[in-house]
């Protein structure tokens, strides 16, 4: 069972890793990617207070004014005990929030804290529709009351790995929606583009879906008109996006990429906003947080070895880019010996 | 339990916490009545974009009483209807549902989804009477020049609280 499960965890690296991985393998530096990484940990307790306050009125709005609570099943229970119980979820995940921001090795605030944040998103959900802006943060929360206890005057290496481990987890989950949303725009565009009818793969493909949103709701997008009427700026701007979705979860093990998917990814969200009046502002942060500070970017690169990296076109690149560039290779004699 | 042996656990946490995600968002929602299971989702947003198209709206007939000269769409009734000045995508989400919901056959959930929409959407208004109505348009076409290529009813519906 061990050798089984040794192999399909070689494998699912070997899949996902970059061809060259030894030359900057996820786990490289790993002293300074634990600091990184528990930086990161606090960052997140410290936004999650901030997020926390700012639903606090949100959810004082709909006690107030709703009659159609239709409790998701995280918060079933509320009801019992009356309105000041839904309030008062929400004051708990702000605490819970701060003690695991105050003492982030304590796993059982982190537990806490995951819970009422289920909860608070939960009430924000129960009105009959789902709004799923705070889906990833609540993930982020799970996913870290797994991060294991390190012997705090000296951990071990192993003790260190594992920590990473969690954390690259959280990223492979997160680069995993962004995949599956472009694995949806790939799937419902390939059948018309087969058909040889109008579809996400077409040029006014992008544009048909803004035109469709600005009629749903009536909204007036700051860019939406203007790039209904010029499509074939947008055309190629949709294909890199599903391009860049699609592929997203190679790019959990590929380092090089972190940044560039970080920036990416954060520079769509600003496009919903402009084209189509959505907004996923705490997207916006834990993108920064997991990929452009990602404890595992590199210190160096290069373009080409960026360029190398990149899942399906990276194939061809090496094709035309055979000579290893000696000046940026990462020396792996000096990585054995350490 | 060792350091190392922890790591070994520890090391299958990305593949685990995959796995796991992808076999609850894309089968867990067959075992329940509900299209996800909170806080699991297949992330299926603006998914296909067509120049075919059909919606189901909500074409209102009358208010308070009042018969409109001409029935109009919920979201331009921005002077009487709260979710309509706000351009609230939920209103448009839940009349996806109801419509799916009479296109299935599943009584209960259709019921659920009026309700939400009498109560809470059309909040600010004692009496309305309204149709769901199938829209099927080219969404450019009728952007810019506002046409529509057919209009069917779906169900008429009258809100009142007695």
């Amino acid at each position: 069972m061990t050798k089984l499960i040794d192999r399909v965890f070689r494998q699912t690296r070997h899949v996902l890793e970059s061809v060259h991985p030894s030359r900057d393998p996820i786990f490289s530096r790993i002293g300074s990617q634990l600091l990184r990484a528990q930086s990161l940990v606090r960052f997140y307790y410290l936004a999650s207070m901030f997020i926390a306050y700012l639903m606090m009125p949100d959810v004082h709005t709909l006690v107030g004014e709703s009659q159609t609570w239709s409790f998701l099943w995280p918060v079933r229970w509320l009801p019992m005990f009356g309105d000041w119980a839904i309030e008062w979820v929400v004051v708990g995940a702000f605490v819970a929030a701060g003690l695991s921001f105050q003492f982030p090795t304590v796993r059982t605030f982190r537990v806490l804290f995951a819970l009422f944040f289920l909860g608070a998103v939960g009430i924000e959900n129960s009105q009959g529709t789902m709004d799923h802006s705070y889906h990833a943060w609540v993930w982020l929360g799970i996913c870290f009351v797994f991060l294991p206890d390190l012997d705090r005057k000296a951990p071990r290496r192993a003790g260190k790995m594992a920590y990473l481990s969690v954390i690259a987890g959280t990223q492979a989950l997160v680069l995993l929606f962004y995949s599956f949303a472009g694995f949806w725009k790939f799937f419902w565009g390939l059948g018309p583009l087969l058909q040889g009818i109008e579809g996400n793969f077409a040029p006014r493909g992008l544009a048909q879906q803004l035109a469709n949103r600005i009629l749903e709701t009536g909204t007036v997008p700051l860019l939406g008109h203007f790039v209904i009427t010029n499509y074939w700026l947008s055309y190629p701007m949709f294909l890199v996006l599903i391009y860049m979705q699609l592929v997203a979860l190679f790019v959990a093990l590929r380092p090089r990429l972190h940044l560039i998917w970080g920036y990416g990814l954060i520079v769509f969200h600003m496009g919903t906003w402009l084209l189509m009046e959505i907004y996923f502002p705490v997207h916006v942060l834990l993108l920064g947080l997991l990929f452009v500070m990602s404890p595992f970017r590199p210190e160096r690169w290069t373009i080409r070895e960026v360029l190398c990296d990149l899942p399906i076109f990276g194939f061809f690149i090496r094709k035309l880019w055979r000579t290893p560039d000696a000046a940026t290779a990462f020396d792996e004699r000096a990585y054995a010996a350490r | 339990m060792t350091s190392f042996a922890r790591y070994r656990v520890f090391r299958l946490f990305p593949l685990l916490v995959v796995g796991f995600y992808i076999l609850v968002a894309f089968y867990g929602a067959r075992f329940d009545s509900r299209p996800e299971i909170f806080p699991f989702f297949n992330w299926s947003l603006f998914s296909s974009s067509s120049g075919d198209r059909n919606e189901y709206a909500l074409l209102v007939r009358s208010v308070d009483g009042q018969p409109l000269a001409k029935p109009q769409l919920f979201y331009d009734m921005k002077d009487t209807f709260l979710h309509a000045r706000q351009r609230d995508i939920n209103v448009s989400k839940v009349t996806q549902e109801l419509g799916s919901a009479l296109h299935q056959n599943k009584p209960q959930l259709a019921y659920e989804k009026r309700r939400m929409i009498e109560d809470r959407f059309m909040a600010d208004a004692h009496e309305v009477e309204y149709d769901l109505v199938m829209l099927h348009f080219d969404p450019i076409e009728r952007l810019q020049t506002g046409k529509i290529q057919d209009e069917r009813v779906v169900a008429s519906y009258r809100k009142a609280y007695d």
